[in-house]
């Protein structure tokens, strides 16, 4: 072993270079691993903690699904709850609006706020939201004082959050007073004062209406003191729910919505729009953990590629040295031993340099993203110490097939001619490769796309099963692509930079192994970036308008009344306006299975609007014109009017797996006793459909629905009591839409009907063109894919590094080729270009095989996430960034060919002599 | 060292290298090549010899066979009362790198190494190494040059601490592949001359496969090989220059050709 240790440490110490980018890149991936690793987690972290912030110490919310002013969590809704055997706690609340005063002991400390007060006080007080609670603890931690009792017969008590209390100029041991008509309003003694999260992050009123969570509250008071405040029992406006150590949020909601939609005032785990997006953002939290585990893999990878290629590369140029040793000194053992360590030694050397890189990276994204991690970045060492494990294997593994080359060398090969001395690989480019190549490559479209998993499949193990076989398929054609690469695309490059075409062809079939092992690693970033970007284009799209869709949705405060639309109608003929009667009911029927399987359209509401069924689908020039999965326009139209049809989106209708003709029942909110029998009139592709709804305010109940869902404008008005249409459908023919003109429009109109409207107020109505639901969508699609792309481009650059170090031991190598090449006459540029055209040539198989696999990966992963992801459950489409890849592919090509820069002038800058004798001493 | 030899090996009356009989075809295309017909041959302690021959003659391969690199296929070779044949790749591996002592035309040395480590690589584990290798290097007369890497040392001084490796391990006997084919004539004739005081006076048993006559004279036996089989068989101390075992030389193949 002494042996082995000796001649791994001379020949890491004399090939310093090689070592030094080996440890360059090695340490490159590692602090790659350690600062993703790091910012995710904390991300997660910081996601987990956003979510819960403004629910204080709980998990959930009710609320009522009801709009109406008496709207209360019911106490069969409660009892309900805490009947669950997962639910900890149930605290309800109540909730109001008052306007309060301070009473100070301590008149100076007003001083400070006393212009505040002037600023923001109405006639003298301020409007605060009280919460009546008899929860044993704050839902937020305690800053001064101590929490309400639930049950005090001593005066009033309450405690403030920080912001009311530095508001009014209070603190614990102060007093407050409501205003109110009489001075003989009630006295309120200050007890305690609590931290909740600012309203900046939370939110307090979204619309017209108070996000129903502790986080807006701004005094707290026992039940007993907010009815004696209240002067009546007070009503539960929402409770929260503290769930068992242990029971998945998420699940624990969908599974117990269908009960509580089900009860006669029903009610809904609907935090709200700001909270709900945050529930979503937990559920991204868990795809984040998902990226953090591609991302590793692709570092882990990638370290792997460095090591393997840097060993790969040390066998064939140490052939002959090996058959020395195998003759003089070492057995095969030994020699795989050899291997092994020089792989271990070098991933030591990268954690040695990486994790310390990665740490500081850490530190300098912490200091310099103040507030956009929320909870700080961290890194996480449970991560790391899995990584440098990791790491250790994969270089490990990185020697297996090296070490197994060199125990190929035998004894004789010592003395034998040089030439025969060279490793043997053509058998690598064998067609008979393809046999083995394609199944495995056809695994994951045949897993993905030819038998498509159902939702309770495991897709993780489809998709990992798959990818393995896609990488390796791709590893064994990859030789084949060398060959055609060779043949195809030698001639025009050699015409570009005027090389004599021999002295190109057969470069990289030559040196086969370190043509493949350089464009396998340079693939790994490539194969990442574009199935990034095939992946989620083709995600994304299905969110973006189709030419179904309206030019622009008018968004109404207040419901237009029938001749005010004749009025916009007569105002501009040109316009084609379609009121809608939008409501958001529930399914009385959980169609999709939503309890089991939530996802994005996987959901128990579904937003209906109610058209004239004409003007949206029929004639020649319909507004709704798309394409028909199910039915027929005419007998839809026929049903809309006669037999409550309704017309649902494509996806609806294939996860349901229902017929045309078959019921549907809506569960009108104010009215959920009488569920509505609706009929399946027909079904049509929707694209952006979900968007549409989204920004338009027609998901006025819940964030979430299953889809838009047609139906006959008369029939939604009558069944779930709809005073008028509180949103339109601009279809314009003009080329674009005059949005001030239309406002303008229906201010008029609304003004000429309603004398209580202001002239000077702002419009009771917003437009919202589809164009910028459509700009809006790809913008921040672009914003993400190109942020998620920084990690693929980052291993381009990195694996560019061991290419570099392939190619200065190549050309090392090669000094006696390239010697004799100088004897013969052939300049220092041609040299250089040959070395350059080579790099070129081997970005090009790297670009080959990234792309494909980014392509069929992407693609077969959209299929996946039909069934496996929040997002999933439309009908995807392929769709090609073709830009972007050339983008990819030309950032590819550029790193590959500054990559063989430093090797060509290396090369070049040596005389033909020196070459000619630094070539054979590399023979001996 | 595990040692696969019997007692035999030990005892002064015994060869330390015998072969008998040995035979090796070469396979080349569809073409098979008869590298080596029934070759016998015996070395005693001591002693220098010599195997000449044209090219393809099976020299080469010969000293392939005796130092176990090749397998042949029949016959049998044993060095110090060993048959290498019975012993598997790892085990050889052990016993050529203690027993047999192994030198090359070129490619010797392994170059990220400085010579004096180049010596140790074969006998790292062994006792007294540093004494045996520092006198090595002085009776090599490489004292000066033992920490520098084979990049910065003459052909000669190559081969020289190629034979300070070949003997470190105090190996049974020396197999020397045309040592001299790189070197010039003063540095050939400096290496023949150590190769002598070793068999002479350590008593080594040193068989060179050569082509120079120059460097056979040096020997105490010669072995003529042609075309596989062993042509004839001669001292050389009757001969007293190198011109005349050239023409000794010259005469065993002119003889066959007649015959």
């Amino acid at each position: 072993m002494r042996a082995v240790l000796l001649l791994i440490r001379s020949h890491l110490s004399v090939h310093r270079v090689r070592t030094l980018l080996t440890t360059l890149a090695t340490a490159s991936s590692v602090c790659l691993l350690v600062w993703i690793i790091s910012i995710y987690s904390s991300a997660i972290r910081s996601f987990d903690l956003y979510a819960s912030r403004a629910l204080g110490h709980y998990d959930l919310i009710v609320d009522p699904v009801s709009r109406k002013a008496n709207r209360e969590v019911a106490s069969p809704a409660l009892e309900l709850l805490r009947d669950e055997a997962q639910v900890a706690q149930i605290d309800p609340m109540w909730a109001r609006l008052l306007t309060f005063r301070a009473e100070r002991t301590d008149t100076d400390r007003s001083k400070g706020s006393q212009e505040v007060v002037d600023r923001h006080s109405r006639e003298g007080g301020w409007e605060e939201v009280i919460i009546g609670s008899d929860a044993e603890a704050p839902p937020f931690p305690l800053l001064r004082g101590r929490w309400i009792a639930p049950d005090t017969s001593e005066g009033l008590q309450a405690v403030l959050s920080l912001e009311c209390s530095e508001r009014l100029g209070v603190t614990v041991g102060d007093e407050l007073s409501i205003a109110g008509p009489t001075e003989n309003q009630p006295r309120i003694q200050v007890v305690g004062v609590i931290e909740p999260p600012p309203a900046t992050i939370t939110g307090v009123m979204v619309g017209s209406r108070m996000l129903p969570s502790p986080s807006v509250g701004a005094v707290f008071v026992s039940m007993n003191d907010a009815e004696r405040i209240h002067r009546t029992k007070p009503t539960i406006t929402f409770a929260a729910v503290s769930l068992r150590d242990g029971v998945d949020v998420h699940t624990f909601r969908y599974r117990l919505a269908p009960a509580l939609y089900a009860l006669a005032k029903p009610v809904q785990f609907m935090t709200d729009l700001d909270m709900e997006e945050e529930m979503s953002e937990a559920a991204k939290a868990s795809s984040m953990t998902l990226q953090a585990y591609v991302v590793g893999i692709v570092s882990v990878l990638l370290a792997f590629l460095v090591i393997f290629s840097t060993l790969s590369m040390g066998v064939t140029e140490r052939a002959r040295q090996f058959a020395l040793l195998r003759a003089v000194a070492l057995t095969k053992t030994q020699l795989s031993a050899l291997i092994a360590g020089e792989g271990l030694a070098l991933v030591s050397f990268g954690l040695l340099l990486g994790i310390p890189a990665g740490w500081f990276l850490v530190i300098v994204v912490d200091r310099a993203t103040d507030g956009v991690i929320r909870n700080g970045v961290h890194v996480d060492w449970t991560g790391i110490g899995l990584a440098v494990l990791i790491s250790g294997v994969a270089s490990l593994l990185a020697g297996v097939l090296p070490a197994w080359r060199a125990t190929r060398v035998k004894p004789l090969d010592a003395i034998a001619p040089q030439n025969a001395t060279r490793v043997e690989s053509q058998w690598l480019a064998s067609f008979g490769w393809l046999l083995v190549a394609f199944p495995l490559i056809g695994l994951l479209p045949l897993v993905s796309l030819v038998f498509p998993p159902s939702v309770s499949d495991p897709i993780f193990a489809r998709l990992m099963l798959g990818a393995a076989g896609l990488a390796l398929g791709l590893l064994l054609l990859s030789p084949v692509l060398v060959r055609w690469t060779d043949r195809l695309c030698v001639p025009p490059l050699a015409r570009l930079l005027r090389l004599p075409k021999a002295l190109l062809q057969q470069q990289l079939t030559s040196q086969l192994w370190r043509t493949v092992a350089c464009a396998v690693t340079l693939s790994v970033g490539m194969g990442l970036f574009a199935a990034i970007h095939v992946w989620g284009w083709s995600m994304v799209y299905v969110f973006v308008p189709t030419n179904w869709a309206p030019a622009a949705t008018l968004v109404l405060e207040r419901p237009l009344a029938s001749d005010q639309i004749d009025q916009l109608r007569e105002w501009n003929p040109a316009l084609q306006v379609v009121p809608l009667m939008v409501e958001q009911p529930r399914l009385r029927d959980d169609l999709l299975n939503s309890a089991e399987f939530p996802s994005v359209t996987r959901q128990m509401v579904v937003v209906l609007a109610g058209l004239d069924p004409q003007s949206g689908f029929g004639g020649a020039d319909p507004l709704v014109d798309t394409q028909w999965i199910a039915g027929t326009p005419s007998e839809a139209i026929a049903m809309m009017k006669s037999n409550r049809g309704c017309v649902v989106p494509d996806h609806f209708y294939n996860q349901a797996g229902l017929k045309l003709g078959d019921p549907i029942y809506l569960v009108p909110p104010e009215s959920p006793e009488n569920p509505v029998r609706y009929t399946l009139a027909g079904a049509v592709r929707l694209r952006g459909g979900q968007w549409m709804t989204k920004t338009t305010n027609m998901r006025m109940r819940t964030h979430r629905s299953a889809g838009l869902v047609f139906a006959d404008y008369q029939s939604v008005a009558g069944d779930f009591q709809l005073p008028g249409p509180r949103h339109c459908w601009i279809q314009s023919d003009e080329a674009s839409l005059d949005e001030d003109a239309l406002l303008a429009a229906v201010q008029s109109v609304q003004y000429r009907l309603d004398t209580t409207l202001g002239q000077e107020g702002k419009p009771d109505a917003r437009i919202m063109p589809t164009q910028d639901i459509e700009g809006h969508i790809l913008s921040a699609a672009q914003f993400w894919l190109w942020f998620m792309s920084v990690v693929p481009l980052i291993a381009i650059a990195i694996s560019s590094v061991a290419m570099l170090n392939i190619f200065l031991a190549s050309v090392r190598a090669r000094q006696w080729d390239f010697g004799i090449l100088r004897a013969l006459g052939f300049t220092r540029s041609v040299l250089i270009r040959i070395v350059i055209a080579e790099g070129i040539l081997v970005g090009i198989v790297a670009c080959l095989v990234g792309c494909a696999f980014g392509l069929i990966a992407g693609w077969c992963g959209t299929a996946l996430t039909q069934t496996s992801s929040w997002f999933g459950g439309m009908d995807i489409a392929l769709t090609l960034p073709l830009v972007t890849l050339l983008i990819g592919s030309g950032t590819l090509l550029t790193f590959a060919a500054l990559a063989a820069v430093w090797p060509a002038l290396k090369i070049s800058s040596m005389s033909p002599l020196s070459l000619l004798d630094r070539g054979r001493g590399m023979s001996q | 060292m595990e040692r696969e030899s019997s007692d035999e090996a030990h005892r002064p009356d015994t060869p330390p290298l015998v072969a008998s009989d040995v035979r090796k075809v070469f396979q080349r295309g569809e073409r098979q090549v008869a590298a080596l017909r029934g070759v016998s041959l015996s070395v005693k302690h001591g002693e220098f010899l010599a195997i000449m021959g044209a090219s393809g003659s099976g020299k080469s391969t010969m000293l392939h066979a005796l130092a176990g690199l090749t397998d042949i296929d029949s016959g049998t070779i044993c060095v110090e009362g060993q048959d290498l044949a019975k012993l598997p790749d790892a085990k050889l591996t052990r016993f050529r790198r203690d027993r047999i002592g192994l030198v090359f035309q070129a490619f010797n040395l392994v170059p990220t190494l400085t010579a004096e480590d180049n010596v140790r690589l074969p006998a790292l584990e062994q006792a007294g190494l540093e004494e045996k290798v520092t006198e090595l290097f002085a009776a090599l007369g490489l004292s000066e040059r033992r920490g520098h890497r084979p990049d910065a040392l003459s052909g000669g001084e190559q081969q020289r601490v190629a034979i300070a490796r070949a003997l470190v391990s105090d190996p049974a006997i020396l197999l020397l592949d045309e040592p001299t084919g790189s070197l010039d004539s003063v540095a050939g004739q400096e290496l023949c001359k150590i190769l002598k005081i070793l068999s002479a006076d350590r008593q080594k048993t040193v068989l060179v496969v050569t082509h120079e006559p120059a460097v056979a004279f040096w020997s105490d036996r010669v072995l003529v090989m042609r075309d596989g089989t062993l042509l004839d068989e001669f001292s050389t101390d009757d001969l007293e220059s190198a011109e005349l075992l050239a023409q000794r030389y010259q005469l065993a193949l002119n003889q066959q050709t007649i015959t």
